[in-house]
């Protein structure tokens, strides 16, 4: 099955020719087909923001590759997560997201997830392979938080799923998704299988690029003063087909407008009013002064 | 003119407004509309009482009088059970108010075996309709029980003198309607100006009006003095509009033997979605929820409700019956139900392929007017939309109705009750304007990117150790130290904000809530959005 494209890549065409005569849709479909590139380069990425086509390497969001977020014990996955969605789906494609019961959808509207293109399948329960694997064959990009006990060759072959079909795997494996890792996510421990890095991962099989929050801070809040603010984090991406291989990038999350400079998110005269002393606050440089 | 009426059964229920806003004949209610009043119930008119007095004058007449503004909605809902009971009995129904109904008695009455028997059936009929209204009747049951506390049933020849027979709880025989009317007054007409005139005219009753020769009481009363004589004869040539009883639309059929194998079934209901489709299409409508009903042969019962915004078409409906047998077989009991309450998956109907799958039944649940669909000229992206359509179908089909949701933007405050989830295929409601809308005690971006839909608990202590509160001014007892939950260590607070209160629906009896929020961020560098309710503390969630 060719893949459908959300994102019109020909907005410009010239209508006026085409529907000079009586040409139904069908007849329209053919001509589209046949006058256009078999698979446009452009149609294989979908778009993300500055900060995050850097972390992956690529300019978007390649169909048909395996994103996962790694857990590391720092907050910021799922926001994280969220912001990779916003680009596709404000752009018109579909997102479906598999077994995360408590994502904060407030967030993600914030984060620039458009609600209406995203389908959420909270509950997958023993058929979660099954359902990625069919949601994968309709959207253009699913994120899904895997079960422990997902098999290698399981995890292989959504990955293959996803490459065939040009869908987009976002694989949450660092992500507290239910309530049982929430409560134990409060003392500040993640599960034994997950998180630290080092310790084996959710997606046991390879992927293009592995994502993990390494640090990060929380703006804006002092002691019984202000409001959490932005939130500045370090990401490191592993990947396996950019170069470098590895690179770590400093993000603000909800991501400013591009252009703007985010100095700082302590008022003046803030550490005499219980901000914490030195919050590490990145600028985020306008994106020609890269 | 025409032919004799028609015999009409007539069920009339007095002071219908009254009964309709809950009140007993024996309490003292009258019902305004525009300080006039509209109905009374029989105690009040006793003590004299009249629809069309002033209100003032009502409780001038009746201190203890209980006044209600009128609600001819709720009236008009209140009424539909009975009409449901009327249309049980196979003819139309025609209902000219609520509290009004008549039905035409040929064809109900050969089947009961005589006017009396069918005014008897209709009138316990009425009586099971609405058995909160049912109290003890005033006064002794007679077995044919025509008349209640708040429903009368008559019979006679057209709709005029059938009510009149209601009002006395009879049955008229064919022909003798007039020799009936003939000693009520004339204000039994319902024209007020020409009962006051006929009055003074020394025509006190129906059967003197009836006397009078016709070309005069033309010449003299015109057209509408006429046509109230005729009545007055018993000559009621109004048709009665009957609303047709709602059509079963559900279609069934049976597989004898029963079928083994999912793509037979598959075949069957194809032609049975045709003949459903076809059905829908000729009264011009669409289904939006379907039921898909699949019986084995050994009694089972599989069921699911599928959604669709109104293009169903017989492949579509034998794909998703299809779909949802094959999802039924697959789960076998090593497969298991999903676990999680998404995934209502009924255990009851599980291993037993075996039986077969003998009748399928497809029901369609919500029907509107089919207005079409306008497709986009390019019609690209909704090929995509149709694809994520039938893909999600599919996981409906391993999941329920209920496993694959979109969110919705809602008006609210808390981060959880700021979304609302609409499973797909059920159309999204317009819930944007209050999502839009200020909410002043709303915190502001960014929001949790975790909200558990069950929040847990957590402790919040102080230095000391002593459990954090917050005063009615929004003020917390001390600042807080530590955070801990049930069994776990407790964690150190580095920064905090809040606490916000919030006191929702405080005029609302069971949604008045009342909630401080507070923002820490822990020593491990989380951050998390605490709720205080009625003296416990919640996580409301996470940012994450």
């Amino acid at each position: 099955m060719h893949p459908a494209r959300l994102v019109d890549p020909e907005p410009e065409r010239p209508v006026g020719q085409v529907g000079k005569g009586r040409a139904g849709g069908a007849e329209l479909a053919s001509i589209d087909r046949r006058t256009r590139p078999l698979v446009l380069a452009r149609d294989e990425l979908l778009p993300v923001a500055p900060p995050l086509a850097e972390l992956l390497g690529t300019p978007g969001l390649r169909r048909g590759s395996t994103v996962v977020l790694e857990g590391s014990g720092v907050p910021g996955g799922t926001s994280l997560a969220l912001a990779l969605l916003a680009g596709p789906s404000s752009s018109g494609a579909w997102c479906a997201a598999v077994g995360l019961p408590s994502l904060g959808l407030v967030a993600a509207a914030e984060l620039g997830v458009a609600l209406d293109r995203l389908v959420l399948v909270p509950h997958p329960g023993r058929r979660f392979a099954a359902v990625v694997a069919a949601l994968l064959e309709g959207c253009d990009v699913v994120i899904a938080r895997p079960p422990a006990a997902l098999a290698p060759g399981e995890a292989r072959r959504l990955a293959a799923r996803a490459r065939e079909r040009r869908a987009a795997l976002l694989v949450a494996a660092g992500t507290v998704a239910t309530l049982p890792d929430l409560v134990r996510g409060v003392p500040g421990r993640p599960k034994s299988g997950e998180g630290r890095p080092g310790t084996p991962s959710l997606w046991p099989e390879s992927a293009e690029v592995r994502l993990s929050v390494v640090a990060g801070s929380w703006g804006g809040i002092g002691r019984g003063v202000g409001r959490l603010g932005p939130r500045p984090m370090e990401v490191v991406a592993t990947r396996r087909r950019a170069t470098p291989p590895e690179v770590s990038v400093r993000l603000v999350l909800p991501l400013p407008a591009e252009g703007s400079v985010l100095e700082t998110l302590v008022p003046p005269g803030g550490a005499e009013r219980g901000y914490p002393e030195s919050p590490v606050i990145w600028p985020v440089l306008p994106a020609s002064a890269r | 003119m025409s032919a004799r009426p028609h015999r009409t059964l007539v069920v009339w229920c007095p002071d219908w407004p009254v009964s309709a806003a809950g009140r007993a004949p024996e309490q003292a209610v009258a019902i305004v509309a525009g300080q006039r009043i509209v109905a009374a119930s029989a105690a009040a008119r006793e003590v004299g009482v009249a629809p069309g007095q002033r209100r003032r004058q009502a409780e001038a007449c009746c201190p203890e009088l209980a006044v209600l503004a009128r609600d001819v909605g709720g009236e008009i809902r209140a009424f539909e059970p009975v009409v449901r009971a009327l249309e049980a009995f196979g003819a139309p129904v025609a209902v000219r108010r609520a509290g009004w109904a008549a039905l035409r008695t040929r064809g109900p009455a050969r089947y009961f075996g005589g006017e009396a028997a069918l005014a008897g059936a209709v009138a316990a009929a009425v009586a099971n309709a609405l058995p909160a209204l049912a109290r003890a009747p005033i006064g002794d049951p007679v077995p044919p029980l025509l008349t209640g506390p708040w429903w009368r049933v008559g019979i006679a020849d057209g709709p005029f003198a059938a009510t009149m027979a209601a009002q006395r709880g009879v049955v008229v025989p064919a022909g003798r309607a007039a020799s009936f009317l003939a000693p009520f007054g004339v204000e039994a007409l319902g024209r007020p100006e020409l009962a006051e005139l006929l009055r003074r005219l020394g025509i006190s009753t129906l059967g003197g009006l009836a006397s009078l020769d016709e070309a005069d009481v033309l010449a003299r009363f015109g057209p509408d003095g006429a046509r109230a004589q005729r009545l007055a004869k018993g000559l009621d040539e109004r048709p009665l509009q009957g609303r047709p009883p709602t059509p079963d639309l559900a279609v069934v059929t049976e597989l004898d033997p029963p079928a083994e194998r999912v793509d037979a079934v598959a075949f069957v209901a194809k032609g049975l979605a045709e003949a459903l489709c076809g059905q829908l299409a000729e009264r011009g409508l669409a289904c939006t929820l379907l039921e898909v009903e699949v019986e084995t042969g050994d009694g089972g019962h599989f069921s699911r409700l599928w959604g669709n915004d109104g293009a169903w078409t017989p492949a579509l409906v034998a794909e998703r019956l299809r779909w949802q047998l094959e999802a039924w077989l697959v789960g076998r009991p090593s497969d298991g139900p999903p676990d999680g309450p998404g995934g209502p998956h009924p255990g009851e109907a599980q291993g037993r392929a075996e039986a077969g799958i003998a009748a399928v039944r497809l029901v369609p649940v919500e029907v509107v007017p089919d207005r079409g669909r306008q497709l986009k000229l390019w019609g690209r992206s909704h090929a995509a939309d149709e694809r994520v359509a039938r893909v999600l179908a599919r996981v409906q089909g391993m999941l329920g109705y209920d496993g694959a949701v979109r969110p919705v933007l809602a008006g609210g405050r808390g981060p959880a009750e700021r979304v609302r989830l609409v499973p797909f295929g059920d159309p999204v409601p317009d819930a944007t304007g209050a999502a839009g809308l200020p909410w002043p005690g709303r915190l502001p971006s960014p929001s949790p990117a975790i909200v558990p839909a069950d929040p847990p608990l957590v402790g919040v202590f102080d230095a000391g150790g002593a459990e954090v509160a917050v005063d009615g001014r929004g003020t917390p007892s001390a600042p807080p130290a530590s955070i801990a939950t049930s069994g776990g260590e407790p964690v150190t607070i580095v920064a905090w904000a809040g606490p916000w209160p919030v006191d929702e629906r405080w005029w609302d009896g069971t949604g008045h809530r009342r909630r401080a929020r507070l923002q820490v961020v822990t020593a491990t560098g989380e951050a998390y959005l605490l709720a205080l309710e009625r003296g416990a503390w919640l996580v409301e969630g996470r940012y994450d």
